[in-house]
């Protein structure tokens, strides 16, 4: 005796893809022909074709319903780009106030609109200003450590302690008080064992949260920051990576000293 | 980018008709469709024919992650205000009024309710509703078969309850 070779058995895939119509007109015969011998199964699928259509039917007035305003897409197009020009009008500015307050001497004629960015100027003219000095390089030698940090905390009105950022090879020389618009700014400087010389900058200034800033202008390289109510900077002839470095090492030793 | 509202607002209808069936609630399903389509044009490739089924995904990506604990108020101040004068949908014996429908899609599992409409409703392939959900084929038809029979149940359930009240 010998049978037809038998179709591969249903399953219960065929028959969720048989509800669907979704079955290749082949497998489909076979499929019917199964469920005309067994009513239960046929009843169960006509029942599961007539719940998917009166869910489709309970739901086919949000299909209809005309769009809201918002879900509209020319505008939100429309929104994207003026979004795109505001950022890059943003970014245009900041490029120009780096670039005005980066030409020496503008600054102080013309107060920057941004506090943090005017810190930077002044950082950067003070390195500019003062690191070439041979003999007056600082108004008060690291040596006298005990006396510097008096003498700063008192004119910036909140204690200052140097960071010590000698692990990287840098020595502190000393400090000197700069005239800002506000409360005066510490200048300290630093060096390494070829004479390369960097400074911190450190002004008090009532500003809110935390911000990164980078600057170049030529060689000279600053990094500065906000902080607990005071705008550091990092500034040096150094490479960024560098200036990286120590910038993290201050940023760590101010935040132990709470300072 | 020009043209990406005439190849986004057709699919905005059936994206709302998802939504609101997974959210039930006409304002957070409105939301949805909003990030949806925001991350689209954010996302803009002028994917062709793969459009619909990556939109979907998208919505239901955003619906899984972060709309599911606002989702589901109260179910029947939501569907009467809209269902009201709802039309009685076929049935056996023509007592499945859509809101009880609804009401019981509802009692449904998330995972249940999401293959049940993209297939049932939306008529997406089975690969399509895979990408959709993220789970592979073989899943799509084994969970949508459990979903057909969890939700038959649902409903004759409360059809035997109205008659009894009856």
């Amino acid at each position: 005796m010998t049978e037809p070779i038998s179709p591969a058995p249903i399953s219960e895939d065929d028959l969720a893809a048989w509800v669907d119509g979704r079955l290749p007109p082949g497998r489909r015969a076979v499929v019917e022909a199964y469920l005309a011998a067994h009513p239960d199964v046929d009843s169960r699928l006509a029942r599961y074709r007539e719940q998917d259509a009166a869910l489709a039917e309970a739901l086919r007035a949000k299909l209809e319903e005309p769009l809201p305003a918002r879900l509209r897409v020319a505008p939100m197009l429309e929104r994207r780009r003026g979004r795109a020009l505001a950022e890059l009008a943003r970014a245009a500015a900041v490029v120009l106030l780096v670039g005005v307050s980066g030409a020496a001497g503008w600054f102080a004629h013309r107060p920057a609109l941004d506090p943090l960015q005017a810190a930077g100027a002044i950082a950067e003219a003070a390195y500019v200003t003062f690191t070439p000095e041979v003999r007056h390089p600082v108004e008060v030698r690291a040596e006298d450590g005990a006396h510097l940090v008096q003498w700063l905390s008192n004119r910036l009105e909140r204690k200052v302690r140097p960071p010590d950022i000698a692990s990287l090879g840098w020595r502190l020389m000393g400090g000197r008080v700069l005239p800002t618009a506000g409360t005066p700014a510490a200048l300290l400087m630093y060096d390494d064992d070829r004479g390369t010389r960097l400074t911190v900058y450190v002004q008090p200034m009532t500003i809110e949260g935390e911000e990164f800033r980078y600057r170049r202008d030529g060689e000279v390289r600053t990094i500065l920051w906000s902080e607990n109510h005071l705008a550091l900077a990092v500034t040096g002839r150094v490479s960024r990576e560098v200036l990286l470095q120590a910038a993290q090492r201050v940023r760590a030793e101010a935040e132990r000293n709470g300072s | 980018m020009r043209d990406a509202a005439a190849l986004l607002e057709p699919h905005i209808p059936a994206l709302r008709r998802y939504a609101f069936a997974l959210t039930r609630d006409h304002n957070a399903a409105d939301d949805l469709v909003q990030d949806t389509l925001e991350r689209a044009l954010r996302r803009w490739s002028g994917r062709g024919d793969t459009m619909r089924p990556w939109l979907f995904a998208v919505l239901h990506n955003l619906f899984v992650d972060g709309v599911r604990a606002r989702r589901r108020r109260p179910l029947h101040g939501s569907l009467d205000e809209h269902e009201a004068g709802a039309a009685v949908a076929p049935g056996q014996d023509g007592a499945m009024i859509s809101r009880d429908v609804l009401a019981q899609f509802g009692a449904l599992s998330d995972e249940h309710q999401a293959v049940l409409l993209l297939v049932a409703v939306e008529g997406l392939s089975y690969v399509d509703v895979s990408t959709v959900l993220g789970i592979p084929v073989g899943t799509v038809m084994s969970r949508l078969s459990r979903a057909r029979e969890a939700f038959r149940r649902l409903l004759d359930g409360e059809r035997v309850g109205l008659r009894r009240v009856k």
